[in-house]
């Protein structure tokens, strides 16, 4: 199963473009292949620790060894899905 | 180590490029960290884009929307932006404008650039649009697009209102004088090379002030909407009718092959008006008068024919309303006359070319003089004398009288304190004051200012009024003749028993003097028994009511005779003496 988590910091236009465009990343894939945690560091700051988050949107996929980050909102769709390594099975 | 740094350098190109917008400081001794978000940087951009009307967006060079304002999804039907982030600006219009659109992009990547389209709502509904698109430029580059959408529906719509509201009346949806002016042009223009001709009604309620008044605008108003739908049931398809003033309709009748057929739809409008209108509990019943112009004969243009239907309508009036009349030539040169002696009497005015007259009042048994009234003359300085006949109904139906009015009380005031300085045995002198004086908010201050000017007595002015004037006017001339009267002003009632003469409302005037019509000195002789009884009658109310009594008109030694064995005390009259001049004046009274 994808593991995909989410940092937003409330409703900033790049956090919600990121979750748009998570969306699309995930479009294609089985419900039951992936799930998405979006963590809201402006609610829950002490998280940010966790996966070291440095910069506002970032997509962790956790289910990978060692995890992955992708900063930003996942404008380029493909180069992100490349670098989550999400592809259709 | 070495992936922390790469984290780092991955953030810093997203902040850079702008895909990301907030940065984590870490907290330090075990505190939560903290969010810098770069959103707050710009709050007061972002206030104002959330408070304007204009749908704003921020787009990528290939159309995808990173920032939408609240006005924009509201414009689209969506409830937040978080549903129009990421879309592309195709997807807001529909599937046609994608050319267009794309084409607008490629010139927006550029310079500014605006097209109207229709845009889709979340129903699938469409919506005129203004888009206008900017390039965002960075060192050469464009990084992003600029998108202001504006509804233009409201615009549009508003537009189409002003439209209407500047060829309509508001009240009864029917065209307005602007409009008419239009259609009339045309329809001259249509009769010129068809050689028919154009008629034009010029329709004015009868009464409708009084009505107005009397029951208020809002019944004023319901009046107005149904005449104008009565007016409309009685013409064609094809003529037009139209509001041009307050109680005043127009009917334009193009080619119409002879004028009396406009006679005919005017007698048919009479008609229609013949039943009361109903309105809630009152039945109330209104005329109307119509003057009638046909072009070309009384005129080749819209004022022309519009001037000649209005005094058409003007003599339909006189002539007893509920009905109508045709203009004709010689009610134009009427017209002109009144328009020359209106513009004279302006600039008479100005010049001081109006001198009081002055005709003396005598006692019945002493023959002595114990008053005068003092009567307006138009002298032009070439020694002519106007008639007041012919320029006093112009100057009340301008308002001209006011002003004439105000301008005799200063010259007979001035007049009676040079013949105080010069010790001469002065008597009272009454001026005329006209309902459109008493009407005027300024009357009272004017004539307490004038007589203190001159250092009048009360006793030595008086004021003469008719009772017609007053009887349509309400409470307020009597208030202020009141007023006159207590200061200690004299009131005459001038032209008795050519009014209303209505008892009660006499009973009702705060008055000291009676003074009888001339007309009633004007009788054939075997009129002369009547005359007596009534003149009998009127001495013998004014007893009644402790007010004095005097006639005027009195030409010859016998009515003389006759008005004093009836027991009236003050006569005036050509028998004594004729109005005169101020130096003529002056010698009568000499000791």
């Amino acid at each position: 199963m994808i593991s995909l988590k989410l940092y937003i910091a409330g409703q900033t236009a790049r956090s919600i473009l990121a979750l748009n465009n998570i969306k699309k990343l995930t479009l294609d894939l089985p419900a039951n292949a992936y799930q998405i945690d979006i963590v809201d560091l402006l609610k829950n700051p002490e998280l940010a620790s966790i996966d070291a988050i440095i910069a506002i949107p970032t997509t962790v996929r956790t289910d990978s060894e060692p995890t992955i980050k992708v900063v930003g909102d996942l404008s380029n769709l493909e180069s992100a899905r490349l670098a989550l390594n999400i592809y259709n099975a | 180590m070495e992936t922390r740094l790469q984290e780092l350098e991955e953030a810093l190109r997203a902040l850079a490029y702008g895909s990301a917008d907030a940065i984590v400081i870490d907290g330090k001794n075990g505190e939560p960290a903290q969010v810098v978000s770069f959103e707050n940087a710009n709050l007061p951009y972002r206030v104002l884009l959330d408070a304007m009307a204009e749908g704003a967006a921020a787009l990528t060079p290939d159309s995808e929307i990173l920032y939408a304002n609240p006005a924009l999804c509201y414009l689209l039907g969506k409830s937040s932006p978080a549903d129009v982030i990421g879309l592309k600006l195709y997807d807001i219009f529909p599937e046609q404008c994608a050319g267009s659109l794309r084409t607008l992009l490629d010139t927006a990547n550029h310079h500014k650039v605006s097209a109207e389209f229709d845009c889709l709502d979340t129903e699938g509904e469409l919506h005129p649009a203004m888009l206008s698109l900017s390039p965002i430029q960075n060192s050469g580059s464009t990084v992003g697009v600029v998108a202001l959408i504006v509804d233009t529906a409201e615009h549009k719509k508003a537009m189409q209102h002003i439209q209407f509201l500047a060829h309509h009346d508001p009240l009864t949806g029917l065209p307005n004088r602007t409009l008419l002016a239009d259609r009339c042009q045309q329809a001259i223009a249509e009769a010129e090379r068809r050689n028919t001709q154009v008629a034009m009604l010029f329709i004015d309620l009868d009464r409708f002030k009084t009505v107005n008044d009397s029951l208020g605008h809002m019944v004023g108003d319901a009046i107005l909407g149904t005449s104008a739908r009565r007016i409309q049931s009685q013409i064609r398809q094809e003529d037009t009718v139209a509001r041009i003033g307050g109680d005043e309709f127009v009917v334009l009748l193009p080619a119409i092959s002879e004028g009396k057929d406009a006679g005919t739809v005017a007698s048919k409008i009479v008609s229609a008006f013949l039943s009361a209108i109903k309105h809630h509990d009152h039945d109330i019943h209104i005329s109307v008068s119509i003057g009638i112009a046909v072009y070309p004969e009384n005129g080749t243009d819209f004022f022309e024919l519009l001037r000649s239907a209005d005094t058409a309508m003007y003599q339909a009036k006189k002539q007893g309303k509920s009905r109508y009349v045709f203009a004709s030539a010689e009610m134009n040169k009427l017209l002109s006359y009144q328009f020359n002696i209106e513009q004279s009497f302006r600039e008479a005015l100005d010049l001081g070319e109006f001198v009081p007259y002055y005709q003396p009042r005598a006692c019945i048994s002493s023959g002595k003089i114990i008053g005068a009234e003092a009567l307006v003359r138009w002298k032009k300085p070439n020694g002519e004398l106007i008639s007041p006949a012919s320029f006093i109904p112009i100057s009340e139906e301008t308002g001209l009288i006011d002003a004439l009015g105000k301008r005799m009380l200063e010259m007979v005031c001035q007049q009676i304190q040079k013949w105080k300085q010069l010790k001469l045995p002065i008597v009272p002198v009454s001026v005329n004051v006209s309902a459109i004086q008493l009407r005027s908010d300024d009357f009272i201050a004017h004539f307490k200012a004038t007589t203190k000017a001159y250092d009048i007595q009360p006793h030595e002015v008086e004021v003469e009024i008719t009772e017609s004037s007053l009887i349509q006017e309400g409470n307020l001339p009597l208030l202020k003749l009141q007023e006159l009267r207590a200061i200690g002003h004299k009131i005459l009632l001038d032209d008795f028993g050519t009014g209303f003469s209505s008892l009660s409302y006499v009973s009702k005037l705060p008055f000291d003097t009676i003074k009888v019509a001339q007309e009633f000195m004007r009788y054939q002789s075997n009129e002369q028994k009547q005359i007596e009884v009534i003149l009998r009658a009127i001495v013998a109310l004014a007893e009644g009511l402790q007010k004095n009594v005097m006639v005027e008109g009195i030409e010859t030694a016998d009515q003389l005779e006759i008005v004093a064995n009836l027991g009236f005390d003050e006569y005036q009259g050509y028998y004594f003496s004729k109005p005169l001049s101020a130096e003529s004046f002056e010698k009568l009274i000499q000791p």
